[in-house]
């Protein structure tokens, strides 16, 4: 069975149309969505209610959490002081914005998602805000991913695809003079991109396709009319450097550079 | 009294007239000729953002140097000097030269692009020096020069450098000339410079005391010369990159502390 994991939309309907498009087209089965519907783009209702529409299971990503709960990211989201500038900005132009029902369905979204010997989370197991990067310590990684009892850990958040495979490995804990070891199977990390916020040097939407019978995992970059959100971006008044971003692929403000940190929130 | 040599140097914008007068001065200097007492830098026409005259004067301290506004002390200096260089900048007319030199004879050089074959600054120069290969087109009615004192700022370095990537890569109009001085918030005071067409350089740290207590009194500031510039968006987001006092009193508590825990060691 194929399935399609997409992550990170942020309000870009021109560009999740697009991916929902490309997914048809390669005859997936499932999709699965690992949230951040909304935020510094321009259409956050319209993309929620599609995928409310179209029932896609969606796990809740940091932004998802802070428009219902209130800003609440770790330090490591914002790399400078207009970083942060912008996000807060951005999150109360989305915080305007959400329908009632919209936030209500935010606030249902479940923190992890489970199908078969697969898991969903948006950031980490362990936290919405927590950047599994690709060079994330393997002990951690390993870790983050034994906790869910699934063999892959599909997430997004870094906005920048990438397959990781943990090769088998070793555990040791000690308790209390008590040494054990035991031996931890093959294990993958998928990061699904970003439809709407990538950030890979183009305005191009990334998700990713994985077939369960082949346990193989395609990377897919989709382009898309994203002059017509920049348009919008602009027209619905938040700032013209988030258009100036999109089309560059850059990402608008988040970000997060240090493999080592380990999120707090 | 016997007259000092005085050298106009005139060109377009980023073609490298500082520069060589720099090494016009440190070649004099390090012929044990001259330490720099006699040797004087005017810089006219600089408003209230005299950047090149700052960075001469922490290049080459023992240089006297002046802008806009100082043209007194200047008088007063030029029956002692040798030797006094005047950078023209690009905005000024090359008439505006008879209204500081009088009737005092001077070289005129031109510094200028290679590609540059018939302009005003050729018949007028006596010299033309080589210069860095930039693209000018003097005619287009949509430049403009932004300038913009920051005297007393402190601006974060991540925000920098982010804001310095924008303005550069076009965020804000097309800039084909910026340069600037600002303190950051680690106490160092940095050089800035872009000229389009030429390799980007790194933030230049520039040999002045760290400002390690309160705001500093030393100028900073900014000037981009660019088409369709969007000047407003470019204050805000260089004032979204500005310490707050307590920001600023806490940086530099941190760097204090950091200094004392490496004189310990």
């Amino acid at each position: 069975m194929k399935i399609a994991v997409i992550s990170c939309i942020h309000g870009n309907i021109e560009a999740l149309d697009a991916v929902l498009s490309d997914i048809d087209r390669n005859l997936c089965e499932k999709i699965f969505c690992l949230g951040d519907l909304g935020g510094y783009g321009p259409y956050p209702n319209e993309v929620i209610e599609k995928i409310r529409f179209l029932e896609i299971p969606t796990c809740s990503g940091c932004w998802d959490e802070d428009i219902v709960e209130g800003l609440n990211a770790c330090e490591c989201s914002y790399p400078s002081l207009i970083a942060e500038k912008r996000g807060k900005l951005a999150h109360e132009w989305t915080d305007n914005q959400i329908s009632p029902e919209n936030r209500d369905f935010l606030a249902k979204l479940p923190e992890t998602l489970r199908f078969e010997n697969l898991a969903f989370v948006h950031g980490s197991p362990h936290s919405n805000h927590e950047y599994l990067l690709p060079e994330l310590d393997g002990f951690i990684a390993l870790e983050r991913v034994l906790s869910t009892g699934a063999d892959v850990l599909f997430c997004g958040h870094t906005h920048v695809t990438y397959t990781r495979t943990l090769n088998t490995g070793n555990l040791q804990v000690r308790v209390i003079g008590e040494t054990k070891t035991f031996t931890a199977p093959l294990k993958r990390i998928v990061n699904a991109g970003s439809v709407g916020e990538p950030r890979h040097g183009r305005p191009n939407a990334t998700y990713v396709i994985y077939d369960t019978n082949e346990e193989k995992v395609i990377l897919r970059e989709v382009a898309y009319d994203y002059e017509k959100t920049c348009a919008a971006i602009i027209e619905k008044g938040l700032p013209a450097i988030f258009a100036w971003r999109l089309a560059r692929g850059l990402e608008y403000a988040e970000r997060a550079d240090d493999p080592n940190h380990v999120c707090t929130k | 009294m016997n007259l000092p040599i005085i050298t106009v140097v005139a060109g377009p914008g980023g073609a490298g007239k500082t520069t060589w007068i720099c090494q016009k001065i440190q070649d004099l200097m390090s012929g044990g000729e001259n330490q720099g007492e006699s040797i004087l830098y005017f810089s006219p026409g600089t408003g209230t953002v005299p950047i090149d005259k700052t960075r001469m004067g922490a290049d080459l301290p023992l240089v006297k140097v002046f802008a806009e506004g100082e043209e007194a002390d200047f008088v007063d200096y030029v029956a002692t000097a040798k030797v006094i260089y005047i950078e023209l900048g690009f905005h000024l007319e090359l008439s505006a030269i008879n209204q500081i030199v009088g009737d005092f004879p001077y070289q005129a050089i031109a510094v200028l692009p290679p590609n540059l074959q018939e302009s005003e600054w050729h018949s007028w120069a006596r010299e033309i020096v080589t210069g860095g290969d930039i693209i000018i087109n003097p005619t287009n009615p949509t430049l403009s020069l932004w300038r913009a004192a920051a005297t007393g700022q402190v601006v974060e370095e991540d925000s920098l450098q982010e804001f310095w990537y924008e303005l550069t890569e076009g965020a804000y109009g097309k800039v084909s000339r910026a340069k600037a001085i600002f303190d950051i918030a680690d106490g160092r005071s940095v050089y800035l410079d872009f000229v389009a067409g030429i390799e980007k350089e790194d933030f230049i740290e520039l040999d002045l005391p760290h400002c390690l207590q309160g705001r500093p009194e030393r100028f900073s500031g900014i000037e981009v010369y660019g088409e369709n510039l969007d000047e407003a968006t470019i204050g805000q987001t260089l004032r979204d990159c500005c310490l707050s006092d307590s920001a600023l009193a806490a940086s530099q508590q941190q760097v204090k502390e950091m200094l004392l825990a490496e004189a310990d060691v």
